[in-house]
């Protein structure tokens, strides 16, 4: 007994579009409806083209408005949409018009998010006006010739899926995620029938939407840059997982620039709570995934081999943060043979807004931990806003008796913030060249992200920070489901990085801090301040393959060895690099 | 065996002269003395422990003894850097050799397959600094509230 399908008006309207089956719904007039549509299952008359072109636009800006204003990474997509699956979308014109009048009526109902922008959500609105002045040019050009692009595509979308993951980069094979979260993708679709009708073919139109946001930026076209913006926020809630945000934190930084919020606002950046907040935030990522253990491992190794034999030694972190780094170079100590020697220790730090002397506390903390495991112990914290503030005095070992110290200097992501001052960078080489350290252990991002060329910067940018969204997404959700967006963890960890990508994006001048540099370039700059390197042993590298296999999470990390420095990617992206020096011989 | 001596039956395996004392205290597992049960454990695999464990209150304090747990991780280690009393008080002090095992070093043994091997130089020493981080991170403090990560 055959059943009767209902109008497929009712059915989901994920089956309806991209299947292409003609629904048995009374349509519009059979006569001259535009072939390619119906191809895909919508009817709609050529004579109404223009005018579905039109509505089509101007509902992507009604919904534009709403996911523009959200800029939140952890946005839920699905309540903005209303209910639309008992509209039939295969008749284009009249659903258009029912769904801008309900979009019309009611205020979408959007949840809080996280990181306000206050002063832009007023700002957005007489930009929106002026910009749908503007945006009427640029996109109904190009809206029927989109409208048409997609269909010629859409049969070729195979080789255009495939072109997505090549064009997002190395380390693209993580960010088709967006074509696992298949449950967004149908109920976007009647909302955005043209637009978005493969998630793979919207990332690709994503990663173009951010460059040529970017370079309009760069050329400071910024009426382009703003409706570029807000097509990326509408092109990025089609995607899922690591892409979306990485999009969404891009796009966000790119407003920020447009609309000179700068420095940004919100709590991430309030003076008085940023240092803590940031500490909190480093805290999450160093448990979340493996880069800073790796980077501590194999400097903790570089510095126990260098100390092989002394009596007395001083270490000097030039970012002491929380200390993590520490105990576990003080218990190898503990167990070397012939015991451990005598330890001193000098935090760096930046002066505390609230008063706190968390540089005395984290001493306090290490101390104990020393007392513990019975290694003597000396702290000594140095407040200081750079490190070029330091002076060799500061080092200097006050006792004075006895042996003589056998000193390390280690710096992790310390070094490429004093490359926003000129200067900076060439005295702290020439402090640590008057102190004589046995060895000066030097951990970077490895990455470029200090062009000159803001478009190159973006461009380098997207891709190290895809790729590390990418390592998060991999080591924290179970490859059979879709990882949930709700763990804390992971979200510090992403907020940690969102906060670097709006610097790199946001920021110029001296407060763009965030000026990466790969080791080559580093290594040039190291052997002009007369450094030479010292090779990192096979014991780091096999400390590093170890971490690797301990840490359950991910099999896409790699570890490699270049020329005596250890790197850490994912897949065939190295991300972090750890490499060791010290002072040319006269 | 542990089963199978039971006071109550009547199989004359153990002699008379336990059931001489087992009037006093009937009890149904085997009424060894201290130093026997741990000598019994002492060369026991962790997954008997783990099940020696949960017989009783007993069994239990002499399963998780220290020196036991300390034979279980040097049975495995390829070498040892140091002198074992150094590296006794030092794993001691960061909360012992069966946290040590149960933490750090079981999860490598369900990463390896096939049949288990010494671990190596570089496991224990990741070992030791896993335990190191986890000592610091759980100590009070300006983070000592910090909740543990899940994994390492």
């Amino acid at each position: 007994m055959k059943r009767e399908y209902p109008d497929s008006g009712t059915s989901s309207s994920g089956e309806v579009a991209p299947k292409g089956k003609l629904p048995a719904s009374a349509p519009p007039s059979e006569e001259d409806v535009d072939e390619l549509l119906a191809a895909l299952g919508y009817k709609v008359r050529s004579s109404d083209m223009a005018d579905v072109a039109q509505k089509l636009e101007q509902l992507e800006m009604a919904m534009g408005m709403g996911t523009a204003a959200s800029t939140a990474p952890v946005s839920d997509d699905m309540a903005f949409f209303p209910e639309t699956v008992h509209y039939n979308p295969s008749d284009l014109s009249t659903w258009l018009d029912s769904m801008l009048s309900e979009l019309n009526t009611p205020p979408p109902p959007l949840p809080p998010p996280p990181m306000p922008p206050p002063p832009s959500v007023p700002s957005f609105a007489p930009a929106e006006s002026s910009s749908v002045n503007f945006d009427p040019n640029l996109i109904s050009q190009s809206d029927p010739s989109r409208e048409r692009k997609r269909m010629r595509t859409g049969s070729g979308s195979g080789s255009c899926s495939s072109s997505s993951s090549s064009s997002l980069g190395r380390g693209g094979a993580g960010t088709t995620i967006g074509s696992e979260s298949i449950e967004p993708a149908p109920v976007a679709t009647p909302a955005l029938p043209v637009v978005v009708v493969d998630p793979q073919e919207a990332g690709v139109r994503l990663v173009h939407a951010l460059m040529a946001c970017a370079e309009a930026v760069q050329q400071d076209n910024l009426k382009a840059a703003d409706a570029l913006v807000k097509q990326i926020s509408l092109l990025s809630s089609s995607q899922g997982g690591a892409m979306r945000k990485v999009a969404t934190y891009f796009s966000e930084a790119l407003a920020r620039r447009i609309y000179r919020l700068r420095p940004p606002v919100g709590p991430i950046s309030d003076p008085s709570t940023f240092d803590s907040f940031a500490d909190l935030l480093h805290m999450h990522f160093y448990e979340t995934c493996p880069y800073l253990k790796f980077a501590h491992f194999t400097a903790n190794q570089a510095i126990l081999e260098a100390f092989a034999g002394c009596k007395r030694v001083h270490v000097v972190d030039f970012g002491i943060k929380q200390g993590m780094q520490w105990p576990a170079l003080l218990q190898a100590l503990a167990l070397r043979p012939g015991g451990p020697p005598s330890f001193r220790l000098t935090g760096v730090g930046p002066p505390q807004p609230d008063n706190s002397d968390a540089l005395q506390q984290v001493g306090l903390k290490l101390a104990q931990f020393a007392h513990t495991i019975r290694v003597d112990f000396k702290y000594r914290g140095l407040v200081a806003n750079s490190l070029a503030d330091i002076e060799p005095y500061m080092l200097e070992d006050e006792s004075g008796d006895g042996e003589p110290e056998a000193v390390a200097i280690n710096s992790v992501c310390e070094l490429h913030g004093l490359l926003a001052r000129p200067g900076e960078l060439d005295k702290v080489y020439h402090t640590v060249q008057k102190v004589k350290p046995k060895i000066f252990t030097v951990v970077e991002q490895e990455a470029n992200h200090n062009s000159g060329s803001f478009l190159d910067r973006f461009t380098e940018a997207l891709h190290y920070y895809s790729t590390m969204f990418d390592s998060l997404e991999g080591s924290n959700g179970s490859p059979t489901e879709p990882p949930s967006p709700g763990q804390p963890d992971q979200v510090m960890s992403e907020l940690y990085l969102g906060r670097q990508i709006f610097n790199i994006v946001a920021c110029e001048g001296p407060d763009r801090t965030e000026r990466h540099e790969t080791l080559a370039q580093w290594r040039r700059r190291f052997s002009q301040a007369g450094f030479d390197p010292v090779h990192l042993g096979s014991n780091a590298y096999k400390q590093a393959s170890t971490l690797l296999a301990l840490f359950a999470g991910g099999d896409g990390y790699r570890v490699e060895e270049k020329d005596g420095c250890l790197t850490l990617g994912w897949h065939t992206r190295s991300l972090i690099a750890t490499s060791a020096w010290r002072v040319m011989a006269a | 065996m542990k089963r199978a001596v039971s006071v109550d039956t009547s199989s004359s395996s153990s002699s008379s002269s336990k059931k001489l004392k087992s009037e006093e205290s009937p009890s149904p597992i085997p009424d060894l003395t201290e130093d026997l049960l741990y000598e019994v454990l002492r060369r026991a695999d962790e997954r008997t422990l783990g099940a020696a464990a949960c017989v009783s209150s007993r069994w239990r304090r002499l399963a998780q003894d220290e020196r036991i747990w300390e034979s279980v991780c040097l049975r495995h280690w390829a070498a040892l850097g140091c002198a074992p009393s150094q590296l006794r008080s030092v794993v001691m002090a960061l909360g012992g050799f069966r946290k040590l095992y149960v933490s750090y070093l079981a999860p490598t043994v369900a990463t390896r397959s096939g049949r288990r091997r010494r671990w190596s130089r570089d496991e224990l020493q990741m070992s030791l600094s896993m335990l190191s981080v986890g000592f610091f991170g759980m100590m009070g403090g300006p983070m000592g509230k910090f909740p543990p990560g899940k994994g390492l």
